[in-house]
């Protein structure tokens, strides 16, 4: 592959920053920002990862270097730096230190707009992984079952409100998470921060979200906006052992993976649905990858605490895969896992699975938290065996087509990258 | 003849129970590991890594009566434990671990790492009590600063073309 370099012949310099990047990951945005990393130096761009460790705070900053395919910076903060000023300025201190030509500014909450500030004389992108941008009190946007409808760029007083009643709790007990931590961090309560969210976008070159939802969500900054999905690896890689299910052989299997216990996730709503089929048919099972061994029922049961290998080994075994997700999904990797391994999905058509998935050629979408429309859909899987194979052939080609990770890199990140640099 | 390392593993309504089981059993593969497990947990998961179980826990979600506790206390006493394992670093468990009565007692948190509870019931009360004056004081200062300041008009209406129940959500 030939390397990515500036007019002067020397190669594009990239500092990523992360305030909450973990490896082993944490969550879907490490692996996100992983593979990207891992796919832009391979494409010949000489980049580096900073990554703030918070001392005394859990699943922030805690990175095996060793194991990491590039260069990586853990930058100590010490507790009594635990100020916005001075957290900010060691950060953009170890990014100088490294004169990058661009700045990727990756995961990141309350804290990212005040760094995006300190950074502006570099050509800055800015990666968002849910609705962090959008939504003051959590990254989901999601209040009592529903997806909310307000956005604290349009009605910051509302969403600061909301935000202060939900952390409540977090901030009498003086326990944190990193939302609150960083809430707290960046004053975000407070009138001027609205004011610097505002100007952090203006300084961003780009705003790179995943799902076109997304992007209509920002309608003052659609030229910089751009809609990146995310990704698999290229291959199958072979999976694990299948794990312990006491599943009958002749069922089928529905098989939810991801963070189930999650309410956002929509389990109540597949098992309100599994009731209604019963009713029906005898001939399924639904298997979600909850974490508490305890959730089972008639028709219904968990795996306990998967690997990523043992998921893959239950794919396989899977007769489809269903994402019920309640919130706007941002992407739905698990739906592009699925397809991966030729399970067709039956999705809520919201957020990015709408763009992942095909209705009726690599499944079918259902209308979000409609149990009747999700009866409809499974009911229509389960009687076809031949429609089932069809949807699963198609999903693979859609995945190798658009979203294995070289593919990412190469028709969206290194494009961007190269329209940026000077 | 040396005797074998004896692990207490307390239950916890959490993400890594399972994880942490798995990854004991692959740490100490000769120790006798005990899970202290609610009434209905599937213990055939544990017996598959050869770990015992003690179902004394009440379920997820239903309350623990005094006398529950104590026969807890009592059952974890009784194990005599070199190493007792909580999943959490609450004060609860902290408090537990103090008078489980093990030589070691070790956190295994959600992320995989290991620490070790440290802190002394008493310290343990200081840090609690300092922790909720200092997060009630926090609390009321941006309590007042929410409820009596607004954001400035002119950084809103910056915006146009907006979405929002003014408008059309997405």
């Amino acid at each position: 592959m030939r390397d990515k370099q500036k007019q002067n012949g020397m190669p594009i310099r990239l500092a990523c920053v992360d305030l909450l990047f973990c490896w082993p990951p944490q969550g879907g945005a490490d692996v996100d920002v992983f593979h990207v990393l891992e796919g832009l130096r391979r494409s010949g761009i000489d980049l580096k990862l900073f990554v703030p460790h918070f001392e005394g705070v859990t699943g922030r900053g805690v990175v095996d270097i060793s194991v990491l395919p590039f260069s990586c910076s853990v930058i100590p903060i010490v507790q009594r730096e635990y100020q916005a000023d001075k957290i900010i300025g060691k950060i953009c201190g170890a990014v100088d230190a490294w004169k990058p030509d661009i700045v990727f500014l990756a995961h990141g909450y309350g804290l990212k707009p005040l760094l995006a500030l300190a950074l502006r004389k570099y050509p800055l992108i800015s990666r968002y992984y849910a609705h962090e941008l959008l939504c003051a009190r959590d990254a989901y946007r999601f209040k009592d079952g529903e997806p909310c409808p307000y956005n604290y760029l349009d009605h910051p007083d509302h969403c600061r409100r909301c935000a202060f009643t939900t952390l409540a709790p977090e901030i009498k007990s003086g326990r944190w998470h990193a939302w609150s931590q960083e809430y707290l961090l960046a004053n975000a309560y407070d009138t001027r921060y609205h004011c610097a969210v505002l100007e952090a976008l203006d300084v961003m070159s780009a705003i790179v979200v995943y799902n076109t939802a997304l992007k209509e969500a920002l309608p003052s900054y659609k030229d910089k906006v751009r809609v990146i999905p995310g990704g698999v690896s290229p291959v199958a890689e072979s999976s694990g052992p299948l794990p312990q299910i006491s599943v009958d052989s002749d069922k089928k299997l529905l098989f939810m993976p991801g963070r189930v216990e999650d309410p956002a996730k929509g389990l109540s709503l597949l098992i309100e649905a599994g009731a209604r089929l019963l009713a029906r048919r005898n001939d399924f099972h639904i298997l979600a990858t909850h974490f508490d061994p305890m959730w089972r029922g008639p028709f219904f049961s968990s795996t306990g605490w998967l690997s990523h290998d043992q998921v893959r080994a239950l794919y396989e075994r899977a007769d489809i895969c269903v994402v019920p997700s309640l919130w706007q999904e941002p992407f739905g990797l698990v739906a592009v896992e699925a397809m991966m391994a030729g399970v067709p999905v039956c999705a809520a058509d919201c957020g990015g699975l709408h763009d992942i998935v095909l209705h009726g050629e690599t499944g079918l979408l259902f209308s979000r938290s409609d149990v009747d429309s999700l009866v409809y859909c499974l009911n229509r899987l389960l009687d076809d065996d031949a429609l089932r194979r069809g949807m699963g052939t198609s999903g693979r080609q859609r995945v190798l087509s658009h979203y294995i990770w070289d593919t990412v890199i190469d028709s969206h990140y290194l494009p961007l990258i190269e329209s940026l640099v000077p | 003849m040396t005797q074998r390392t004896r692990i207490g593993l307390f239950y916890s309504y959490g993400p890594h129970f399972i994880k942490t089981v798995r990854s004991l059993r692959e740490t100490h593969p000769q120790a006798d590991i005990t899970a202290f497990v609610p009434e209905h947990f599937p213990v055939e998961l544990l017996s598959g890594l050869n770990i015992s179980s003690q179902p004394l826990l009440p379920d997820t979600g239903r309350g623990r009566a005094i006398k529950k506790v104590v026969t807890i206390i009592r059952a974890i006493r009784k194990e005599h434990l070199d190493i007792f394992v909580v999943l959490f670093n609450s004060p609860r468990l902290q408090l537990l671990s103090t008078i489980s009565g093990a030589k070691e007692r070790r956190c295994r948190l959600v992320d995989g790492r290991e620490l070790p509870v440290r802190l002394t019931l008493l310290s343990g009360i200081y840090h609690t009590a300092v922790n909720t004056v200092v997060g009630h004081w926090r609390y009321a200062r941006i309590w007042i600063h929410v409820r009596c300041t607004r954001v400035h008009a002119r950084t809103t209406e910056r915006r146009s073309n907006t979405t929002g129940p003014d408008n059309e959500p997405y």
